[in-house]
C-alpha cells in the first residue's frame, strides 16, 4: 500500500508566497543574530536557516520559490494506487457486509422454517380436533331430531311424545275406571232393592205356607171327628200339611241364600264404592305434571338440538379459518423463495465486486482498467435482468389454477 | 386404500400442507424434497398423481415431468405443477413438458382438493 512518501495534503502544501514569507522571517532572524551576536553564532544561524528551508523544500515537493506542479506520471501511480486501494477496502467490506447479511437471512429462514412447522401441526391437530367436535355435534342432532332418526329407529322427540302419550292413557283409563265404578255403585244399589224385594215375596210365600199348614192342621181334626168316614180325608190333610213345611224349609234356604247374596253384594258394593270416591285429582294433576314435564323435555331437547346445530355450524367455521390459515402459512415459502433471491443477488454483487476491481489490477492504464469494468458491470446487468423473478406474488391470495 | 398422490416441493411447510390437505380427504400421500427424490420415489411407487414445484435443488419441476413422461408408467398419469412461477412463458413450458395443469402458490385447500378430483376422482 505504501508508495514511499505519505500522501499529499493540498493543504499543507507550500505555495510561493509561503516559501518567500518563510524566506523574509529566516533572513530577519539571520539579521538579528548577526546585529547582536557573534559572527561564528551567525554563520551556524545562517546555515541553519539554509538546511531548514532547503529540507522544507524538498519534502514538501517544492524545489523553487515558483509554484510548480508535481510530474503527471507520478501523480497517475498515486491516484491508481489510490483507487485500488478504495475498490479493495469497498470489496473486503462488502463481503463482510455480505457474510453478514447472508447470515442473518440464514437465520430468519430457519426461524421461519421452524415456526411454519409448528403451526401446520397445529393447525392440524386443530382440524382433528374440530372435525371430532363436529361429528359429536351432528350425532347429538341425529339423536334428537326425529327428521335424521337413529340406527334404533326412535328418536329422542319421539320417546318423549310416546312417553307423554302412555302417560295420558294411562289417566284417561284410570278416570274412566273411576266413571264405570260410579255406574257399578247405582247397579249394586238397583239389585240390592231386587234382592230385598225377592225377600219379601219369600216373606209372602212362607205366610202362605204358615197358613196352609194350619188350614191342613184343621181338616186332620175335622177328619178326626168325622171318624172312619174322614178317615182318606185326613191322610190328604197330612199330605197338605207335609207339602206346607216343605214349602216353608225351601223358603227358608231361599232366604238363607238370599241373605248371603246380599252379604256379598254389600261387600262388593263397598269395594266398588271406595274405588268410585278415590280422588281422582291426584290422576288429573300427575297428567298435568306429566304433560309439563314432558313440553319442558322437549324444549330443552330443541335447546340442545339448537345448540348442537351451532356447535356444528362454528365447526364448519373453524374449518372455513384452518383452510384460509393454509393458504396464509404458504407466505414461508413465498418468504424463502425471495430470501434466497436477495441472497443470490447480494452475493452476485460481491461477485462483481471482486471481477471490477482485477478487472483495473490486469490493466496497466488506469483508464482502460476501468472501462474494461464498466463493460463487465453494463454485462451482469443485462445478465440479471435476463435471469428474472422467482416470486411475484405480492399479496396472499390463493394463485390462480389452470388445467391444460 | 386411497389414490396415492407423490408431492415434490424443496419447502417442508408446502409439503406438509399439501399432505394435510390430501390425507384429510382420504387420499395416501408420499412426499419428496426435489426432482431427484421425487423421480426416485415415483419409480419406487406407482402414483396416481404428480404435484411438484418448480424451482428446487437438484432437478426442478419442468426436467422431472420432462423425464416422468419419458417413463412408460407415467406417459398417462397427471401431473400438476404447483409453484410460485406464474408468468405465461413458464406455464407454456410447462404444457410443452407434458404438464396436466398449473397451480400458482399460494394454494387453497379446498381448490387443490376440487383439482385433484377433478383428475383422479
Amino acid at each position: 500500500m505504501s508508495l514511499g512518501s505519505t500522501p499529499i495534503d493540498p493543504g499543507l502544501r507550500l505555495t510561493a508566497t509561503r516559501f518567500i514569507l518563510l524566506v523574509l522571517v529566516a533572513a530577519l532572524t539571520v539579521g538579528l543574530v548577526i546585529w547582536f551576536a557573534d559572527p561564528a553564532w551567525a554563520l551556524v544561524s545562517v546555515a541553519l536557516v539554509a538546511a531548514v528551508v532547503i529540507f522544507l523544500g524538498v519534502r514538501r515537493g517544492v524545489a523553487s520559490a515558483t509554484d510548480t506542479p508535481v510530474p503527471a506520471a507520478d501523480h497517475a501511480a498515486a491516484v491508481r494506487h489510490e483507487l485500488q486501494s478504495l475498490l479493495e477496502e469497498i470489496s473486503r467490506l462488502g463481503a463482510s457486509q455480505c457474510q453478514s447479511s447472508g447470515q442473518d437471512l440464514d437465520r430468519v429462514k430457519g426461524l421461519l422454517a421452524q415456526a411454519i412447522d409448528q403451526l401446520v401441526v397445529s393447525f392440524n391437530e386443530m382440524n382433528h380436533h374440530i372435525q371430532t367436535q363436529r361429528d359429536l355435534a351432528l350425532s347429538i342432532i341425529e339423536g334428537m331430531t326425529e327428521e335424521e332418526r337413529g340406527r334404533e329407529g326412535v328418536s329422542f322427540a319421539e320417546f318423549v311424545m310416546d312417553t307423554s302419550k302412555t302417560m295420558g292413557d294411562f289417566v284417561d283409563n284410570t278416570l274412566n275406571t273411576s266413571k264405570i265404578a260410579m255406574g257399578l255403585v247405582e247397579t249394586m244399589d238397583v239389585i240390592d232393592t231386587e234382592v230385598q224385594a225377592i225377600l219379601g215375596i219369600l216373606g209372602e210365600i212362607e205366610s202362605i205356607s204358615k197358613q196352609t199348614n194350619l188350614l191342613a192342621l184343621n181338616a186332620a181334626i175335622e177328619a178326626a171327628r168325622a171318624g172312619e168316614a174322614g178317615r182318606g180325608f185326613a191322610v190328604v190333610a197330612d199330605e197338605v200339611r207335609a207339602l206346607s213345611q216343605r214349602t216353608n224349609l225351601f223358603s227358608q234356604q231361599i232366604r238363607g241364600r238370599m241373605d248371603s247374596v246380599h252379604g256379598s253384594l254389600n261387600s262388593a258394593n263397598q269395594s266398588i264404592y271406595s274405588v268410585a270416591s278415590m280422588d281422582m285429582n291426584f290422576a288429573l294433576e300427575s297428567k298435568h305434571r306429566v304433560q309439563t314435564t314432558m313440553t319442558r323435555i322437549a324444549e330443552i331437547n330443541k335447546a340442545m338440538s339448537k345448540a348442537a346445530r351451532e356447535i356444528n355450524e362454528h365447526a364448519g367455521q373453524v374449518a372455513s379459518g384452518v383452510n384460509d390459515a393454509v393458504v396464509a402459512l404458504q407466505f414461508q415459502d413465498l418468504t424463502t423463495q425471495l430470501i434466497n433471491h436477495a441472497q443470490a443477488g447480494m452475493a452476485s454483487a460481491h461477485d462483481i465486486a471482486g471481477q471490477v476491481n482485477k478487472a483495473i489490477h490486469q490493466e496497466a492504464d488506469i483508464g482502460r482498467g476501468l472501462a474494461n469494468a464498466r463493460t463487465l458491470l453494463r454485462a451482469q446487468a443485462t445478465s440479471g435482468k435476463a435471469q428474472g423473478h422467482p416470486v411475484k406474488q405480492e399479496s396472499l391470495n390463493s394463485g390462480d389454477i389452470e388445467l391444460f | 386404500m386411497g389414490k396415492i398422490v407423490l408431492t415434490v416441493d424443496d419447502s417442508a411447510s408446502i409439503r406438509q400442507m399439501v399432505a394435510f390437505t390430501l390425507k384429510s380427504a382420504g387420499y395416501e400421500v408420499v412426499e419428496a424434497v426435489d426432482g431427484e427424490d421425487g423421480l426416485n420415489k415415483a419409480r419406487g411407487k406407482q402414483a396416481n398423481l404428480v404435484l411438484t414445484d418448480q424451482n428446487m435443488p437438484k432437478m426442478d419441476g419442468l426436467n422431472l415431468i420432462k423425464t416422468l413422461r419419458g417413463l412408460p408408467q407415467y406417459r398417462s398419469i397427471p401431473i400438476l405443477m404447483l409453484t410460485t412461477e406464474s408468468s405465461d412463458a413458464m406455464k407454456a413450458a410447462g404444457k410443452a413438458a407434458g404438464a396436466t395443469g398449473w397451480l400458482v402458490k399460494p394454494f387453497d385447500p379446498q381448490k387443490l382438493l376440487e383439482v385433484v378430483r377433478k383428475v383422479i376422482g
